[in-house]
Formats: structure tokens, C-alpha cells, sequence
């Protein structure tokens, strides 16, 4: 199959105005996301993932500000400080939120949710249609054609949230963007929502931009890792070796600050913490915090730098890549 | 150390009143137009050209129903008073009151919902209970009651208007006590054997004032109307016919409304003049507060 | 061994929820459903259990939140929920509790220095000892003396878990409550809280009941593990053993989640059967009839509440 590039982000940049001027959360971001993949955006709270999904997904508030380029599916959406999310967003590219049941109507069954949307996405179907596809859609979700008449209060947590799932999916999209789907749930449910998601990325061909701050669930469902930190990507890799192998010392850091089931070493300590937005460093974003820290990243922001089979944004790797 | 608790809640205020400043015209006119209001309220009795027809301890039968004229800038009433001076001396009053009423409400209505909220549960179902009947009395019967009991004086005016003002402080204080009740920084002070007092002053009071000072600003409106109707209606909380308020002397001025408009209109038109103002002020002070019209940029990440 | 310092008998709690809809009046729903646990001096006991399990509903009953409604509570074995005022107070000394969402648990509006004395000022101290012993610890865990002056607002998460563990132990309590107290923060911050928990716990020979969803949590610095699911502790025994080999088909489950991959029911109803008896692998025909017995195993250090173990 050709390399087809779904998203494709050429130095974007994306802030929030506010009282004071703008803050810039996300910096010049290039971000490929091929068709058919799962990408997982790993970062800590305010770290800019959800604000990257956001604009993938086309719901950036009125008052960001925008630079660089957006691509989404051939159609550029963000292009300088101009947005453009027409026929895309809620179309092409559909967002799936924490609580993805809050977006059923408790007042509508869950059958006339489903043709609603089925009707004003594909409009000219046949009601015989309409029904057979919203059946068609629960299906997929593994729900039952009996849901179809039910209310959501009629409904268990996990079926209103794979029925919310199914009504995201009525528009046939191409790109879905799971923003921290399984970031309140029990250690169990996380990994059934993962695998639905999973499953249905694989049968529908989706393209899967998965944001989370959950590295356990980041590996089982990802084909590509891109960690965010401080509104950049600190590292980018083709498959979840690189969470097993981190390069960059910040998802080193990350991994070993994790606790291990059998291991009672000492967790690693990451001094500070994550720069706030519009308060970054200069140089390397992470030196504040890096134990690897020489003079060059004090005063120059590292590249983005091939290293193996992943790209890595550390001074560290530069020399190894020019030879 | 405490002062910076205190001074948390005024930097609150005044960060909301800098930001509605910046953001909405209307706000700015009706702050300036208030601050007018206010200064010429407070300089009334100075400024007014006849002071002691203005305090209603002189009349001028001789004079009576004169149009505007340099002399009358306002013309004259029905008693040979000058309106402008009777304004003045009504503005300061009415305002006066106004605060008095906001004021000792918002207090009281703050202890009494917060008390009530950590009160035991048969406690706090008779307050609700009681704080709901007293929503429901109409302030202006009660204010009549209590002038046949306490004599027709402005205390009686400002007593009644409490009484049906402050419950509704309570109220809405009870329900954001309430909220904060269930949270891990009341309850333990109260494990660790912290009386419910100290939990009021120190926890809950600092956690609801700004939001519920930004509720009486948004009142202070109401309050002058309230009292101008009922002084209107009933020409009671007046010691005397000759006491300045602006509700009674419309009622006055709708007699001679025909032979001599001057008398209804100017203090009319401060009404509706301190009514519009005020709601404009209090409604862009009360939707720059409320959060779900609030652009919370960090929320975004 | 030693005497427990915290004993846990036959715990049963409920909270009163209103009926919904139009109709008036309050139902029972049962938290706890009989809770056995012992809590030995000097070691760390870790709860875990998805939502709904009652692990949060243990803390607030033995915090006094929430009233027994049968079984008892003992603290060096005292039943300290029959207690007079003056006899709860000492003991309210020797407990301290850390809370679940930093936010919630620091006034935002009170300066971090009168956050943290809060538990001394019942005592009557004088100015210079509440001084001293706010200085004791705010240096124990790293706090800088400049953020006694701050408000909770300026404060981020993992910083204000750090002023709610030192309001926790200033009154140098002996057993301390901690529920979930990394769940709010990011990874990094979670690690420098639980290595604070770590050494805190050598330094002060501290008791810790640890409360969390996160299994690998509650390994890092548990000696003993509780698994609770619908108000009932499914398995307990030493944490080292529970993590090699879990005998309780919950328990295997939290271990090892994406093994699973689809949701399963956990039956809250008001029954005592066991709650995972739908879709468990070790079934049996007793399973929905009876409910489960508490099995001793490997000489008495474990406990599972399973049929499939009796023999």
C-alpha cells in the first residue's frame, strides 16, 4: 500500500489568546500521521496533546491563534492564522471524548440518535436503509439490535459508551480522535474500550490519533508513539519500541518514574516540573529538568534528529547523526 | 496572616470589575454614571440650594407649583418646596438605604446559610424551611406590618427589606456551603475537633463571598426600586409628608402631574435612571462572573 | 506477630441515596458488606479495587464519616467508633489522613502555613511550637519556607499533595489514611509523592493504609495487599505472594487487565452472593446460591473469598 498521509502538520504552531497577550501551547509541530495507523500522543497534563487532537479534530475555541500549516485528509484547515474546519470536522475527522456517553440525548433512543445521524451525513438513504445501517453501526459496536429502541438510561455504563462510540461513527470517518478515552476508568475497562477501539480502526480502515498520558494502554493499542512535551515532540517512533527503549532522557525519565509491579527500586525522581504554557525555557525545553544537560541545550533548541529507527529532539543524538 | 485571605477575595472583586471594565461598554457607563450618582448623593446636602426645604422643615406655600426657572431650577412642589434640593436629599437617602440593606443582608444571610449547613440535620431542615417561608412573604405586606408595629419610619422600610432580602443570601450561600461541606478541607478541620464556628470563618465564609458579593452588586438595583415602590404604595416608612424619598415623591407628583409635570418627572427619571443603571452593572458583573460564559483558555490543554 | 494496630471486624456501612425520579424518599446502598482487615504496626496495607469497590468508603468509615451501620473499628483496640468526644480526640491525633484530590483537600483561600498547623490549633500551643513544628515538616518533605506565605491557588497538584501529607503528620500520628493520593497527579509528580511516602514511612516507623485503583501503586509500598470488589475484601495476604500468583479470579484480573479486553459486570446488588459470579472462570453450582466463604490459606496468611477454594 502507497503512503497515504492523513494528518500532516507543516510548523504549527497553536496558542490561546488571553488577557495578557497569547500563550502558545504548541510550537512548531510536524506531525505525520499515516493512513491506517494507531498514533498514541503521550504527554503529562499541559503538555499540549489535547490541544493537537483539538485541532486535528476542528474544535480549537475562537480564540486560538494559529501559525504554520494543518493538512487533514488533503484539505488544509489551518493555513497561517486561518482556520478553515468545513466539511471536516464532525465528517472526515470525528473526536471522541473522555465521557464519550455525555454526548448521547437522554430524551432520544438510541435508534433515533443513530438515523439522525445516519440521515444528515447521507442524505437521500431510504428509511429501510437509515434502520439497517444505525443496526449495522451497533453491530460493530458489539451491542445488540435490541439497544435500538432503548434510552440511554436503559442502558449500562459501558453500552451507552460503546453507543456513543457507534453514533461518532455515523458519518464514516477517516480520522478518529480519542482524547483520553480511558483515563477514569477501572484498570479492566480501559483495556475493552482500547480493544474497540482497536477493532474497529483495523475493520473500518480508520486512521487513529489516541491521546493519552497512560503508557501501559499507549503500548498495547499503538503502531506509532509520538510523546509530547512542552507543545513539541521530544520523540517519534514507528512502533512502541521506544517505550521500551526510550532515547530521549525525558520518556527515560517517564518510564523509570513508573512503578514496576516487581521491582521496589527507588522510582526515578524528574526534578520540577512541566513548563507552564508561555513560561517555556529557552534551548532544549526539557534542560531545566534533563540529567544529561551540557551547555548547547541551554542556548539552542535541538532539531528534530534521526536516530535509528526513530526521531528523537536531543542534542545528544546530533553527533552520533551526522556521521 | 490572616489579611491575606481577606485580600485574596478583594483582588477576586477587583480583577472581575477590571476585566468586565475592559470587555464591556455598557459596564463603563453605568460605573461612571454611578459613581456620579453616588458623589452627588453624598454632596447633596451641600450643594442643594435650599437645604432646609430640601429635609422638608420648611415650606414655601407662597411658591408653590413654580415651573423650572433659574431661581427653581427644578421648579416647586405643591408645598412651595424646590424639587432639585428634595432630589438631592432622596438621592442620599434612597442610596443609603439601599447599601444598608444589601449590606446587613449579605452578612447575615451568609452566617445563616453556612451555619446551616453544617448544622445537624433536623437543624438545618427547620432553617430551610423557615429561610423559604420568609421567600415567600412579599416585602412590601411585610414592610407595611412592621410600620403599623414600629411606627411608619425608614427603619421599618429597612427592617422589612431585610427580612425578605436576606433569605435569599441564605439561600444561595446554604447551597455553596453546601457544595463545600462534602470537601476533604471542611471535613477535616471538623475530624481534627475544630469547632463549626472556626470551619464558618476560616473554610466556607472566604470560599463564598466573592461569588456571593458579585450577587449583591448585581442587586443593588432592585433594592432602590423595592423601596421606592413601597414608599410609593403606601407613602409609609415617612415619618412625615415632608421627609424626602423618591418613591413618595412621585406618588406626590402624579397629583399635579398635569398642572405641573417638573414635580413627577425629575424624580422619576432618577429612578429609572438608578434602576437601568444598576442592572446594567450588576447583569455585566454577574455574566463575566459566571463560568460557563467565561473564556477559560487553560482548560483547553 | 505483634497485635494489630487496626482491626477491622465484620464492617458493614451504607450511604442513604434519594429514590430518583419523582417519587420522594431515600434508599439504602451498602459500601461495605462485612470488611475483615488487620493492620499490623509498621507496615503499609494496600487496598485496591476498581470504582464502586468501597475502598474510599474504608477510609471514611474509620475517619468517622461515615457511621458503621454493623461490625467495629479497632484502634489498639479501642472501638473508635463508640467513643466520647474527649476519647476521640486522642485517638484523631494518632490518625492522620491524606486525601484523594489535593484541590479539594487545601483551602484555596487560607495560606499554606495555617493549612498545614490546621490539626495543632485544638491543642493550645504556643506561637513558637506551632512554628516549630510547621518548620519540622515542611522541611521533611521538601517544602520551601517561602510557600508557607503562598495560597493553595498558586500551588500545583503534586505540590499541594505534599502540604496535605505534612497537615497529615504533624500531629505525629501513628497510622496514616492515605486514598488515592497520586491519582490526581502526572507520572512524574506521582513518583516524587510515593518516594515521599517511602521515606516518611522509615523516618517516622509510620502505619499506612493505602487506598488506590492502580495495582502497580500499591505494590511499590505495600507489605500486605487487600483486593475489595462490592464492599468486600476478595482476597488479602502478602502483597509480594498476591502479585506472583492471585488465586481470586478478580484478582487476576486487575493484575493482568488486557488478558480481558472486554467488560465484565461486577454485580452491585444488595445480595451477598459473590459479585463477579456471571462471567468468573472457576464457577460453581454453589456460587449463585450461597454466598462465598473467607478461606484460610497458606497457614493462615491468606485469605480468599472463593468457593473454588474450599476443599
Amino acid at each position: 500500500m502507497a503512503l497515504v498521509l492523513v494528518v500532516r502538520s507543516e510548523e504549527l504552531g497553536i496558542g490561546y489568546e488571553h488577557d495578557e497577550g497569547v500563550a502558545w501551547v504548541v510550537e512548531d509541530l510536524d506531525l505525520e500521521v499515516e493512513h491506517g495507523v494507531v498514533t498514541c500522543l503521550i504527554g503529562e497534563s499541559g503538555c499540549g496533546k489535547s490541544t493537537i487532537g483539538n485541532a486535528i479534530s476542528g474544535l480549537l475555541p475562537p480564540y486560538a491563534r494559529t501559525y504554520g500549516r494543518l493538512v487533514v485528509a488533503d484539505r488544509v484547515v489551518i493555513d497561517g492564522d486561518k482556520m478553515n474546519f468545513t466539511g471536516v470536522r464532525g465528517k472526515v475527522v470525528v473526536r471522541i471524548a473522555q465521557d464519550p456517553a455525555s454526548a448521547l440525548n437522554p430524551y432520544l433512543t438510541i435508534g433515533e440518535q443513530l438515523s439522525t445521524a445516519i440521515r444528515t451525513h447521507f442524505p437521500g438513504l431510504s428509511e429501510h436503509d437509515v434502520r439497517s445501517k444505525a443496526l449495522e453501526l451497533l453491530s460493530d459496536v458489539m451491542l445488540g439490535e435490541d439497544v435500538y429502541d432503548r434510552y440511554p438510561h436503559q442502558l449500562s455504563g459501558g453500552m451507552k459508551r460503546r453507543a456513543a462510540i457507534a453514533l461518532a461513527l455515523a458519518p464514516e470517518p477517516e480520522v478518529i480522535v480519542a482524547d483520553e478515552p480511558t483515563s477514569a476508568l477501572d484498570a479492566y475497562l480501559k483495556y475493552a474500550v482500547a480493544s474497540l477501539l482497536k477493532k474497529l480502526q483495523r475493520e473500518w480502515e480508520l486512521t487513529l490519533v489516541f491521546i493519552t498520558h497512560d503508557v501501559s494502554i499507549a503500548r498495547y493499542i499503538c503502531d506509532q508513539v509520538v510523546v509530547v512535551y512542552a507543545g513539541r515532540i521530544v520523540e517519534e517512533g514507528a512502533s512502541p519500541r521506544c517505550l521500551e527503549s526510550p532515547s530521549h532522557p525525558y520518556l527515560e525519565l517517564l518510564l523509570k518514574a513508573l512503578p514496576k509491579r516487581f521491582s521496589k527500586d527507588r522510582l526515578a525522581d524528574i526534578p520540577g516540573m512541566p513548563p507552564r504554557p508561555g513560561m517555556y525555557p529557552t534551548g532544549c525545553k526539557f534542560h531545566p529538568r534533563c540529567p544529561y544537560v551540557f551547555e548547547r541545550c541551554r542556548q539552542e533548541e535541538p532539531p528534530i534528529i534521526k536516530a535509528g529507527d526513530r526521531l528523537v529532539r536531543c542534542w545528544r543524538y546530533y553527533e552520533q547523526s551526522l556521521t | 496572616m490572616s489579611s491575606l485571605p481577606l485580600r485574596s477575595t478583594i483582588e477576586d472583586i477587583t480583577s472581575l470589575l477590571t476585566r468586565t471594565w475592559r470587555k464591556r461598554p455598557g459596564f463603563r457607563v453605568s460605573l461612571i454614571i454611578m459613581i456620579v450618582l453616588f458623589t452627588v448623593a453624598a454632596l447633596g446636602p451641600y450643594i442643594a440650594p435650599y437645604p432646609r426645604q430640601g429635609l422638608g422643615v420648611e415650606i414655601d406655600v407662597t411658591n408653590a407649583l413654580l415651573p423650572p426657572s433659574p431661581k427653581h431650577i427644578l421648579g416647586t412642589d405643591s408645598l412651595g418646596r424646590d424639587v432639585l434640593s428634595r432630589v438631592l436629599f432622596a438621592l442620599g437617602r434612597g442610596l443609603y438605604q439601599s447599601l444598608v440593606v444589601v449590606a446587613v443582608s449579605l452578612v447575615l444571610g451568609i452566617v445563616v446559610g453556612s451555619f446551616t449547613a453544617l448544622a445537624p440535620r433536623s437543624i438545618e431542615a427547620v432553617v430551610s424551611y423557615v429561610i423559604e417561608l420568609l421567600l415567600a412573604l412579599p416585602s412590601i405586606l411585610l414592610a407595611a406590618l412592621l410600620a403599623i408595629l414600629l411606627g411608619g419610619t425608614a427603619t421599618s422600610i429597612t427592617v422589612a427589606l431585610i427580612v425578605t432580602w436576606f433569605p435569599w443570601y441564605a439561600r444561595v450561600s446554604y447551597l455553596q456551603a453546601r457544595g463545600l461541606r462534602e470537601l476533604d478541607f471542611v471535613r477535616i478541620p471538623l475530624y481534627y475537633g475544630l469547632s463549626r464556628a472556626y470551619v464558618v470563618v476560616k473554610h466556607i465564609g472566604p470560599n463564598i463571598l466573592a461569588p456571593m458579593i458579585v450577587e449583591a452588586l448585581s442587586d443593588m438595583g432592585s433594592v432602590v426600586l423595592e423601596i421606592s415602590s413601597i414608599t410609593f404604595l403606601f407613602g409609609i416608612g415617612i415619618g412625615s409628608f415632608e421627609e424626602p424619598d423618591l418613591g413618595m415623591m412621585v406618588a406626590n407628583g402624579l397629583r399635579d402631574l398635569v398642572r405641573a409635570p417638573w414635580v413627577f418627572t425629575a424624580p422619576a427619571a432618577i429612578l429609572a435612571l438608578i434602576a437601568i443603571v444598576f442592572t446594567v452593572f450588576g447583569e455585566a458583573v454577574y455574566e463575566e462572573h459566571h463560568p460557563i460564559l467565561r473564556r477559560r483558555w487553560w482548560l483547553w490543554f | 506477630m505483634s497485635s494489630p494496630l487496626l482491626k477491622i471486624e465484620n464492617l458493614h456501612a451504607f450511604y442513604t441515596v434519594p429514590l430518583g425520579g419523582l417519587r420522594y424518599g431515600y434508599r439504602k446502598v451498602w459500601a461495605l458488606k462485612g470488611v475483615n482487615l488487620d493492620v499490623f504496626p509498621g507496615t503499609t496495607l494496600g487496598v485496591v479495587g476498581g470504582s464502586g469497590s468501597g475502598k474510599t468508603s474504608l477510609i471514611r468509615a474509620i475517619l468517622g464519616f461515615l457511621r458503621p451501620a454493623k461490625g467495629r473499628i479497632l484502634f489498639r483496640g479501642m472501638d473508635i467508633s463508640k467513643l466520647d468526644r474527649r476519647r476521640r480526640m486522642e485517638i484523631v491525633k494518632e490518625i492522620g489522613y491524606v486525601p484523594q484530590e489535593p484541590s479539594q483537600s487545601i483551602n484555596p483561600k487560607m495560606t499554606i502555613k495555617d493549612s498545614i498547623a490546621e490539626p495543632l490549633r485544638p491543642l493550645g500551643l504556643s506561637k513558637e511550637d506551632i512554628e516549630k513544628r510547621i518548620g519540622v515538616v515542611m522541611e521533611m518533605l521538601d517544602l520551601d519556607r517561602s510557600v508557607g506565605r503562598m495560597l493553595a491557588r498558586e500551588l500545583s497538584g503534586g505540590m499541594l499533595q505534599r502540604v496535605a501529607i505534612a497537615r497529615a503528620i504533624i500531629l505525629k500520628p501513628r497510622l496514616l489514611l492515605l486514598d488515592e493520593p497520586t491519582s490526581f497527579l502526572d507520572i512524574s509528580t506521582q513518583a516524587q509523592i510515593l518516594n515521599i511516602l517511602r521515606d516518611l514511612k522509615e523516618e517516622l516507623g509510620l502505619t499506612y493504609v493505602l487506598v488506590s485503583h492502580d495495582i502497580d501503586v500499591v505494590s511499590y509500598i505495600s507489605d500486605r495487599i487487600a483486593v475489595m470488589v462490592s464492599g468486600k475484601v476478595v482476597e488479602e495476604g502478602v502483597a509480594e505472594k498476591i502479585l506472583r500468583e492471585p488465586l481470586h479470579p478478580y484478582t487476576s484480573i486487575l493484575l493482568n487487565p488486557e488478558g480481558v479486553a472486554r467488560e465484565i459486570s461486577i454485580a452491585n446488588s444488595e445480595t451477598d452472593l459473590c459479585p463477579i459470579r456471571s462471567w468468573c472462570p472457576l464457577r460453581m453450582k454453589k456460587c449463585s446460591t450461597e454466598p462465598p466463604p473467607a478461606v484460610k490459606i497458606d497457614n493462615e496468611e491468606r485469605t480468599v473469598l472463593c468457593w473454588h477454594y474450599t476443599t
